[in-house]
């Protein structure tokens, strides 16, 4: 059933463009907003304006923020000799969250995707080169941790960008692939339990 | 009519493509053994509590289960389970690029669910080669394009006995005939102008072997960087004469920045 005003309609319509929003879910939406008082709307409208005019990247690492340099960038307390390479701004907060990464980090953009037609110029895989070559007295870069997902796309983003490193003498490292903590090995598919046993440690 | 009821698909199948959908699923397209190309949709494919795994990523090779009900365009995938583990695919480069194109190859070229068992085997036991090759990786993809549209029918048709008899050093490809000649008053079918390829006896005698080695075979031949670039410019005029229309060329945009 469709709403009797055109406003609501036309907000329903802007809400299901949303990432896994479906109509019905837009409605509720919808609904919500007409029940929440003028100030509180004026807030969400507000802060959906600001993130678009405020949020650019940030100049080094091309990850979110309202100024020039991000404040992880822009900390005294941070290594920025180990520079950790992500995919997308939410894998930062994702490393972040975990508080047992203190280097900086290289925000890719996405990551190759030959069938998607996305190559490395679509990416910000020159800037990571860049960085990494350029001398800095205090902070020489001495190893590139590469966190892109493991699966095809990742692996083949790795090579290419490790291949592009290698002459620049930094030591390149992935993360670690195979069983989730918690997990159970009697319920991991054999891909990822080969992995984990190509990738064993020492007890 | 008999109405088609809904019923259980056990087959196995590659993992040419597959692509996010809502919050946690999959849109996965297979190449199966029974029924062709299929898209599924792999719901809670990409929840931590998964139990798919890695085994929906491209270039997998699996067992499959498929809930199929008649009229849906996406069938279910209920259950998946290693086929081949392929895990030498994901170690180079190099062995990375061969396998985008050829799943890429193999999107474009075949239909959805038409069954055709030897593309399938085509294309396994080429993935299969290529995860054990340990040189010449390269030469599976003229090799793959060659014989993936003899299977659609455009198979050449020539041998090395016909390259051996040649009394010059070059020869002449009929793009569309699939015949070779010492020159162009040497086909006996007609063609417009320009539907032929002049080669070398050796780029002639690899395309005539691509055409009929089997894929680790393929693994022997060696070819100088000359001799390659010629024989890969040869298979993809011939390719690109049958198939034109269908050819996709984003890997090899991306692969073109790569290298």
């Amino acid at each position: 059933m469709q709403f009797t005003s055109e406003s609501v309609e036309d907000l329903v319509e802007q809400f299901s463009k949303l990432p896994s929003i479906g109509r019905k879910t837009a409605r509720r939406l919808a609904s919500f907003v007409l029940k929440m008082p003028k100030t509180e709307v004026e807030e969400l409208a507000r802060a959906l304006v600001a993130v678009k005019e405020r949020v650019r990247f940030c100049t080094v690492c091309f990850n979110v923020t309202d100024h020039e340099v991000c404040p992880i960038c822009a900390s005294s307390r941070r290594n920025r000799s180990v520079i950790c390479v992500v995919e997308e701004p939410n894998d930062v907060m994702a490393l972040e969250r975990t508080d047992g990464f203190d280097g900086v980090y290289h925000v890719l953009g996405g990551v190759i995707s030959p069938l998607d037609g996305i190559g490395p110029e679509d990416l910000r895989i020159r800037e990571l080169v860049a960085r990494v070559s350029e001398p800095d007295a205090e902070w020489p870069v001495s190893e590139v941790i590469l966190a892109v997902n493991p699966n095809v796309e990742g692996d083949t983003t790795a090579f290419y960008v490790s291949k592009l490193l290698a002459p620049l003498g930094v030591n390149v490292s992935r993360l670690a692939r195979g069983i989730p903590m918690g997990g159970d090995l009697e319920y991991t598919d054999e891909a990822t339990l080969a992995r984990a046993l190509e990738g064993r440690v020492s007890a | 009519m008999a109405r088609e009821r809904p019923h259980i698909l056990r087959t196995h199948a590659v993992v040419l493509r597959s692509i996010d959908y809502g919050e946690t699923s999959r849109i996965v397209t297979l190449y199966t053994e029974e029924r062709g190309r299929m898209a599924v949709l792999v719901r809670g494919a990409r929840s931590s509590k998964s139990r798919f795994g890695a085994t929906l990523e491209p270039m997998s090779h699996i067992e499959v289960v498929i809930f199929c009900k008649p009229g849906r365009d996406l069938q279910n995938l209920t259950e998946t389970s290693q086929a081949s583990a392929w895990r030498g695919i994901r170690r180079s480069l190099d062995k990375l690029e061969t396998a985008w194109r050829i799943l890429e190859f193999t999107t474009a070229l075949m239909h959805e669910e038409e069954a055709h068992r030897d593309v399938y085997n085509l294309l396994v036991s080429t993935l299969a080669a290529l995860d054990v090759a340990h040189a010449r990786s390269r030469n599976l993809w003229p090799f793959f394009q060659l014989r993936l549209v003899a299977e659609l029918g455009f198979e050449p048709a020539f041998t090395r006995e016909d390259i051996a008899a040649l009394a010059d050093e070059r020869g002449v490809l009929h793009l569309e005939s699939g015949q070779v000649a010492e020159d162009v008053s040497g086909f006996t079918t007609g063609g417009p102008s320009g539907a032929v390829r002049e080669a070398s006896r050796a780029a002639l005698r690899a395309f005539a072997i691509l055409c009929r080695a089997d894929a680790r075979s393929v693994l022997n031949m060696h070819m100088d960087a000359t001799l390659r670039s010629e024989v890969e410019a040869l298979v993809s005029g011939y390719v690109s004469w049958h198939v034109e229309a269908a050819l996709p060329n984003r890997t090899e945009k991306v692969f073109a920045q790569i290298s």
